[in-house]
């Protein structure tokens, strides 16, 4: 473990290597004390390519794939989010994602935004979403 | 101290697996609101002052739950359908928050959840007292 002054715990920084980065100047998931802070996450395939153009439920599910590994690097669960902001283009989206997530999430309820945009970065993309999630202490 | 969830009881149920806001140590997030009552019905269709008072009704019942007050909030981030509603959410947060000045940002976005809503308000707050619960006497 890498400690910082004061006993401090420096940051950590999280990249699953078969999660898809468009550009590498950022991380997918950055921890500070117990808190991880994730990205927000497209839904895309290795090589960057949108999952299921047109499928929101295909394209939930994948986005939820991909955030389970940048958790599982950090030693967390859907459990321990807290927070939810997605980002959608459009707002039909919405049930689907609300019927995704209540598979994800189990017994947890984290707070909730919805955001719905014109578009998001990735091109064909309906869904884009970032958590915030506390460790267990 | 758990995570605990925020769901007072006057603001209605959220659809799907979430919370009106979670208590995390001493960090609450809050669910982006919107203009409605407990049933989901818009109050003050077209009138965005109406609509922002109601908000922050419901974001301040929602702190109240998790022990905290409008002073505790260090961020506020506001979902607009229009910029001309600006003008009366300044002076709605003014009643608000008094003198208190979290940080803030504002954008358009291209829709708001549910039909009707002019505009949705998130905040974080966090609380100055220490998580530790006392042991009892």
């Amino acid at each position: 473990m890498i400690v910082a002054a004061r006993g401090q715990m420096a940051k950590q920084f999280y990249n699953p290597p078969d999660v898809f980065s468009p550009v590498s100047i950022y991380s997918h998931g950055v921890r500070s004390g117990r808190t991880v802070t994730l990205a927000g996450q497209a839904p895309l395939h290795d090589d960057g390519t949108v999952v299921g153009p047109g499928d929101p439920a295909a394209q939930c599910r994948r986005v939820f794939a991909d955030l389970r590994k940048t958790l599982d690097l950090a030693g967390a669960t859907f459990e321990n989010v807290v927070y939810v902001r997605a980002y959608l283009t459009q707002k039909a989206v919405l049930p689907v994602l609300r019927r995704v997530a209540g598979e994800i999430f189990g017994s947890n309820r984290p707070a909730f935004t919805p955001v719905i945009v014109p578009s998001v970065r990735a091109e064909g993309a309906l869904v884009e979403i970032e958590l915030v999630v506390e460790l267990d202490p | 101290m758990p995570k605990q969830f925020l769901n007072p009881p006057e603001l209605g149920v959220l659809a799907g697996p979430y919370s009106q806001g979670v208590r995390s140590g001493n960090t609450i997030w809050v669910s982006a609101q919107a203009g409605h009552d407990a049933e989901g019905r818009i109050i003050g269709a077209n009138d965005p002052e109406a609509q922002c008072r109601v908000i922050f009704q419901r974001i301040g019942a929602v702190l109240a739950e998790g022990g905290a007050t409008p002073s505790d909030v260090v961020m506020v981030r506001g979902f607009l359908k229009h910029r001309d509603y600006i003008q009366a959410t300044w002076k709605v947060r003014r009643q608000f928050f008094g003198e208190h000045r979290p940080a803030s940002t504002t954008f358009m976005v291209s829709d708001v959840e549910p039909a009707g809503a002019l505009m949705s308000f998130e905040v974080v707050a966090s609380l100055d007292e220490p998580a530790t619960e006392k042991m009892p006497a």
